[in-house]
């Protein structure tokens, strides 16, 4: 068993675009998911990230900027770690993940060692 | 968040479209604190709230009560938007002037979403979205929007129309509202009754919307019907709407949702009436229409409400079809018909008559009506009774011409069936 961590990426203005009422079923669904991994024994923590509290620092610290970051296309809305045979099972894993929903994507990484 | 998953099923306990309904509300409290004018703040700041919860109540942490920690944090972004602004703009709205003091503020906030300030300001939501100075279709978007929680893309989905025409629709509508300088708040006099009716008419059409399409999918037709149901309800609790037209129309629609279920099959075709499975009646539902059309008998008003809501109570109180009480729903046709002379009432009034004094009769009754030609339904009827007088021929045709008619999958596919039919029915002439 190896440790992945999955990130979650999807556009801000996706999720501007949710009703309430999607918004309510987003959050059943990443429910869901969560606790079926965690059933599972594959799920080891995670977190959503907040999206107010965000701050992308550079140059030693001289120039610190607040998020959301507008550089970039998506920003991380939150990530899991879990735990998986292989590389081809973490991928497994990840395509029942509910941010497809709000069209975003997960990176599935794991330690080089 | 390690531990948070083992919370068990804490998902479990938001209660079913709370976000929808707490978002009627809390744009409705919100736009009475900005005034009518700025109700994109209001909007915008309900939206921020609900991503605020997506995040914090993360993977599965929701809190103990969900609706006061909504109502708090839709409170604090309001109180930090009036503090960041209170130099610039001023607001056209009743407590605007208790807004501008450090002294005053946090208190009129919080006191706005006291349990009958929001049920106030929900009315006045109602009463500004079925506006009569609006178009009717603007206000049922408007009425989705603001008190319903709808997104532009559920609105266009109900209503089968564009994202790009709901949005021109809202927009427009927005400009009227503040173009004609109108007031956020609940007639009063002489006013009251008309723009009551106003309302009534905007529920009730959301509610064929959903009873009656046969084209937007099932789930969006269900919560359309479950909306107008919660929107009378809401009026009925109020002093303003507490009277026998409130009651009636919620008692049909009570009626009309009963079936819901028996009338359209897995593949989304309509059952006709009397092919339905009684069974699949909603009891339930039954027994609160007609709770509600006894609350609706007193006074001395009978709306075409009354009127469609005891036609609905025969058809729902007959054990079958041959035992339905037809003499009474024809004398509630024939009144309903003097009120309201829509093609629907008159073929429908048509079919009683069928059941009554047979199909020759009812022809009779048809054909007199000149100006539905262009009409699916009428056609349709025709080549019911066609059918039964065994004229096959006219009655294919008359299906025929219905088909040229409409553009419904569900109608077409129902039109086609029936049209097959007949040539079984041809084989044993």
């Amino acid at each position: 068993m190896k440790d992945f961590i999955f990130l979650f990426r999807s556009h801000e203005r996706e999720l501007q675009k949710l009703s309430p009422d999607e918004m309510q079923s987003l959050l059943g669904k990443w429910s869901t998911w969560i606790k079926k991994l965690n059933d599972a024994g594959k799920y080891k923590f995670g977190d959503r990230l907040s999206r107010e509290d965000a701050k992308v620092v550079s140059d030693f610290g001289r120039v610190v900027t607040d998020g959301p970051f507008i550089e970039s296309k998506e920003i991380v809305g939150g990530y899991i770690i879990i735990q998986a045979e292989s590389m081809d099972e973490a991928v497994e894993i990840s395509k029942q993940c509910p941010v497809y929903n709000i069209k975003g994507m997960v990176e599935v990484r794991t330690g080089a060692n | 968040m390690i531990l948070n998953v083992t919370k068990k099923d804490s998902y479990e306990n938001l209660a079913s479209h709370l976000f929808r309904n707490e978002a009627g509300k809390m744009v409705s409290v919100l736009t009475r604190i900005f005034g009518l004018p700025r109700i994109e703040i209001a909007e915008d700041i309900v939206q921020d709230t609900f991503l605020k919860a997506l995040d914090e109540w993360g993977f599965n942490n929701i809190p103990q009560n969900p609706q006061a920690w909504l109502y708090k944090v839709a409170k604090n972004k309001t109180i930090d938007y009036l503090r960041h602004w209170k130099h610039v703009q001023d607001y056209e709205s009743d407590i605007s002037h208790l807004l501008k003091s450090e002294w005053t503020l946090s208190a009129s906030v919080n006191n706005m979403f006291l349990d009958n300030e929001i049920q106030d300001s929900q009315l006045r939501m109602i009463f500004t979205s079925c506006h009569p100075l609006l178009p009717q279709e603007s206000q049922i978007a408007l009425t989705l929007k603001t008190l319903c929680g709808f997104s532009i893309k559920e609105i266009s989905r109900a209503l089968l129309t564009t994202g790009a025409n709901v949005n021109k629709r809202l927009f427009r509508a927005k400009q009227k509202l503040r173009d004609e300088h109108l007031k956020f708040e609940i007639p009063m006099g002489d006013e009251l009754a008309k723009r009551l009716d106003s309302v009534y008419r905007v529920i009730y059409l959301i509610f064929n919307e959903g009873y009656s399409s046969t084209e937007s999918e099932k789930i969006i037709r269900k919560d359309l019907c479950a909306e107008a149901l919660r929107l009378c309800q809401l009026l009925s609790e109020h002093k303003i709407g507490d009277n026998p037209k409130t009651y009636a129309l919620f008692s049909l629609m009570c009626f009309h949702s009963s079936r819901f279920n028996a009338r359209i099959d897995d593949k989304g075709y309509v059952i006709l009436l009397k092919e339905q499975d009684r069974k699949l009646w909603n009891k339930a539902l039954i027994a609160k229409g007609f709770e509600y059309l006894s609350k609706s008998s007193y006074g001395n008003e009978l709306s075409e409400y009354h009127l469609e809501a005891g036609i609905a109570s025969y058809h729902l109180s007959a054990k079958s079809l041959d035992k339905t009480n037809w003499n009474s729903i024809l004398k509630l046709y024939e009144i309903l018909e003097k009120i309201n002379p829509s093609p629907v009432t008159i073929l429908n009034k048509a079919i009683v008559v069928s059941q009554i004094s047979g199909p020759q009769a009812a022809l009779e009754e048809v054909l007199k009506i000149k100006t539905l030609e262009k009409y699916y339904l009428y056609h349709t009827t025709l080549a019911e009774l066609y059918k039964d007088l065994d004229q096959i021929q006219k009655a294919k045709t008359h299906l025929e011409e219905a088909l040229k008619l409409t553009n419904s999958a569900a109608e077409i596919s129902l039109i086609k069936k029936r049209i097959e039919e007949l040539k079984f029915n041809r084989r044993f002439l």
